[in-house]
């Protein structure tokens, strides 16, 4: 498995991207998103994704250099058509409008459709968060066959539909990153074990009947099981109304689409529909009670004795955080497949493996 | 067990609150609040709820007759204070408050500070909803003892902070209510498994070690011997976290800490509500065939056990309503006992109470 460094590794991806005709800034965007999701742990949204973009400009599906257009504007209410440009660009845009709108009204409330992937949501709470915001984002996917079956369902009728909650930075404490898949694991997981040949977590899937089961191939072969919502079978009920509700606050409040059969695009695209709310605290109540009030809470639960003292109690965010300096030190794993994928996406827009081998300092 | 017809049910907790002193009219607002949280199948936000009222009410925890107030207005986003008033009343004050911003904004976000006991949540998502309008609604709860432990930890640090998201109805369907603990479970389970003498769910609970445990009797020990896990591990903490930070940061005031006790005691919960208007989005008609569509989707998925069809949020609710209009509302006995309890702390003679009762 290779271990690459990050700024080689967005080297790589900007080549890429920029060679199938991206243009500069625009490679910029989509490399360093991609390699950000990696450095942070969450390899499912990282440099993996890469050729599975570049495969959609070739199907029509995902349109390079595409730009969020703003269709409705009722100045607090901004819905955004993504045109199917990369996500990382669409995302971006729009959420600089709504920086402006919740800057200059207190609250925004945006909307995005007709994005391809948006990738780790999180990066726009982060943004937001940069000016000073809190945000909160509900996200569905579409154009492709679900994943995640409804709470006493036995078949995937719904993707993965994160939420995402985050708040800005304080005196004392990074930005609090709430941002997480509302099935109970991540399909990447499943698809880890599945390489390992070992069981899936407890409570992440159920097969064609719709009982549990720890079996990663009913992901990969008939008859097909499901992803299960988050919560288990005590709390299923919670994890799946939270994606349901990501599904309609995504896919209909968007002018986009919900993710069913005839939604569906011929080829596996995914394509995302997101409702955010940014809200300035500051039009609420002043920025240094704001701050003392999330740093006591913030203190208060973190003193709670860890159960293992090797894992204390942290907030969203700092595993993220964790990950994100032990691999600026020691580079980025890339697993062999994902490599592998990467270079032959490269030569599908004319570079030689050889030149990504040589700027990733990989033999 | 009583059973109790829920018109007569209201009436007798309408009794109960002007006997307390207050006013017909929010005596009215708070016994319909409490016995539709029953009739939604809530009974731990239902009609249980008045002994511990009533307790504040006379400690002057809770002050009846009170309203809300506007205390920062920036036009779509705005603080309301509760002043320790009637959460069913505030709650509701504060719900109109938004829902008039919202149709000249196109959108609100309400935060309200220091109410009483604002009751079943899913409530002011409807009253949104029967507006027409989308919402979602982040509260906590102060002044109470904490119950729910952060993911990893080994003690509770704040309640059930409970999240709801609500879509409008469609012309064919009904409102979707997302409503629910960010607890593994509600207190009320834990509370059922002890008094029958059974173990608490599985994974619902840990002991002062961190370590599971399936003893509902920790939970009633003082000091507590444990405390309620998150549901779903570490999303759900997240989702409880923010549900702790964002109604008290955001509006001035404080949250759930032992600092943050009240003398005299009271429950108080706030909130942070975002109203949207969806016609300023999409069509009437998109927003019908498209929501309509979703839930046919899911709907559609086979249900693993044939007796439990998929539902959408808000379904159950409707089942138990339909069910305990025709049936009447269930009280068990012990609420019931507290319940006359409190009447007659107000001045109320028991048989009085279950004449109106009609018990």
């Amino acid at each position: 498995m290779p271990t690459i460094q990050a700024d080689k590794l967005e080297a790589v991806c900007r080549l890429i991207t920029s060679a199938r005709g991206s243009s500069e800034k625009e490679a910029d965007q989509v490399a360093r998103n991609l390699v950000v999701a990696n450095l942070k742990g969450h390899d499912s949204h990282g440099v993996g994704m890469l050729p599975r973009y570049i495969k959609s400009t070739f199907t029509g599906e995902l349109n390079i250099n595409s730009h969020a257009e703003i269709v409705t504007d009722h100045g607090i209410i901004v819905q955004v058509d993504g045109n199917q440009g990369y996500g990382q660009v669409i995302g971006e845009e729009a959420m600089e409008i709504g920086i402006e709108r919740a800057k200059a009204f207190g609250l925004c409330i945006l909307t995005i459709r007709n994005s391809y992937h948006l990738c780790r949501i999180g990066a726009w709470g982060e943004q937001c968060a940069e000016h000073g915001l809190v945000s909160m984002h509900h996200v569905n996917g579409y154009g492709h066959p679900g994943y995640v079956a409804p709470f006493r369902g036995s078949d995937a009728r719904i993707s993965t539909n994160p939420y995402c909650i985050v708040l800005p930075k304080t005196s004392t404490n990074p930005a609090t990153v709430l941002d997480f898949a509302t099935s109970a694991v991540a399909q990447g997981k499943i698809r880890v074990a599945k390489n390992k040949g070992v069981e899936a977590p407890e409570g992440a899937l159920i097969d064609h009947t719709g009982q549990p089961t720890r079996d990663p191939m009913v992901l990969f072969q008939e008859p097909m099981g499901a992803l299960a919502p988050v919560g288990g079978e005590a709390a299923g009920h919670k994890g799946y109304g939270l994606a349901f509700m990501n599904e309609l606050f995504g896919g209909v409040l968007s002018g986009g689409h919900t993710c069913r059969p005839e939604t569906h695009h011929q080829n596996d695209v995914i394509l995302n529909g997101m409702l955010s709310i940014i809200i300035d605290p500051e039009k609420m109540t002043d920025r240094a009670s704001f701050e003392a009030e999330i740093d006591a809470a913030i203190a208060h639960v973190t003193a709670s004795p860890a159960a293992d003292p090797a894992k204390p109690v942290l907030v969203p965010g700092d595993p993220e955080r964790q990950t994100m300096a032990e691999r600026r030190a020691e580079g980025v794993p890339v697993d062999d497949e994902t490599w592998r994928e990467i270079l032959a996406s490269g030569e599908s827009v004319g570079i030689q493996p050889d030149t990504l081998r040589n700027l990733a300092a990989v033999n | 067990m009583l059973t109790i017809d829920h018109a007569r049910l209201r009436d007798a907790i309408a009794a109960i609150c002007i006997a307390g002193g207050s006013e017909d009219h929010e005596a009215r607002i708070v016994a319909d609040n409490l016995v539709d949280a029953n009739m939604a199948g809530h009974d731990s936000h239902g009609v249980g709820m008045i002994p511990t009222y009533i307790t504040n009410l006379l400690n002057g925890g809770l002050k009846p007759n009170e309203h809300a107030e506007i205390v920062v207005d920036n036009g779509a986003v705005i603080v309301i204070d509760g002043r320790s008033g009637y959460g069913q009343v505030v709650g509701q004050e504060a719900m109109a408050i938004g829902i008039e911003r919202t149709k000249r904004f196109g959108a609100a976000c309400v935060g309200l500070r220091n109410a009483h006991h604002i009751g079943r949540i899913g409530q002011w998502g409807e009253q949104c909803a029967a507006a027409g309008f989308v919402s979602t609604h982040h509260v906590n709860v102060v002044g109470h003892k904490a119950s729910v432990a952060p993911f990893g930890g080994s003690d509770a640090r704040y309640i059930t902070n409970p999240y709801c998201a609500v879509m409008p109805a469609t012309d064919q369907n009904p409102p979707t209510v997302l409503d629910f603990a960010t607890s593994f479970v509600a207190m009320g389970k834990i509370r059922v498994a002890r008094n029958k003498g059974e173990p608490a769910p599985e994974g619902a609970l840990i002991d002062t070690t961190g370590k599971p445990s399936r003893d509902p009797n920790i939970m009633y020990t003082d000091p507590i011997g444990g405390a309620l896990n998150p549901f779903g591990a570490h999303k759900g903490y997240g989702l409880a976290l923010l549900n702790e930070i964002l109604p008290s940061a955001m509006t001035g005031t404080v949250g759930c800490r032992p600092e943050t006790r009240f003398d005299p005691p009271k429950t108080i919960n706030n909130m942070l509500s975002v109203i949207i208007d969806p016609n300023r989005l999409v069509s009437r008609k998109r927003f019908n065939e498209e929501t309509d569509a979703a839930i046919a989707n899911v709907k559609g998925s086979p249900a693993a056990n044939p007796a439990k069809p998929v539902v959408v949020p808000g379904d159950p609710e409707r089942m138990s309503w339909k069910k305990r209009e025709a049936e009447g509302v269930p009280v068990d006995d012990e609420t019931w006992r507290e319940i006359t309890e409190s009447a007659v702390s107000v001045g109320m003679r028991a048989d009085d109470l279950n004449d109106i009762a009609g018990i």
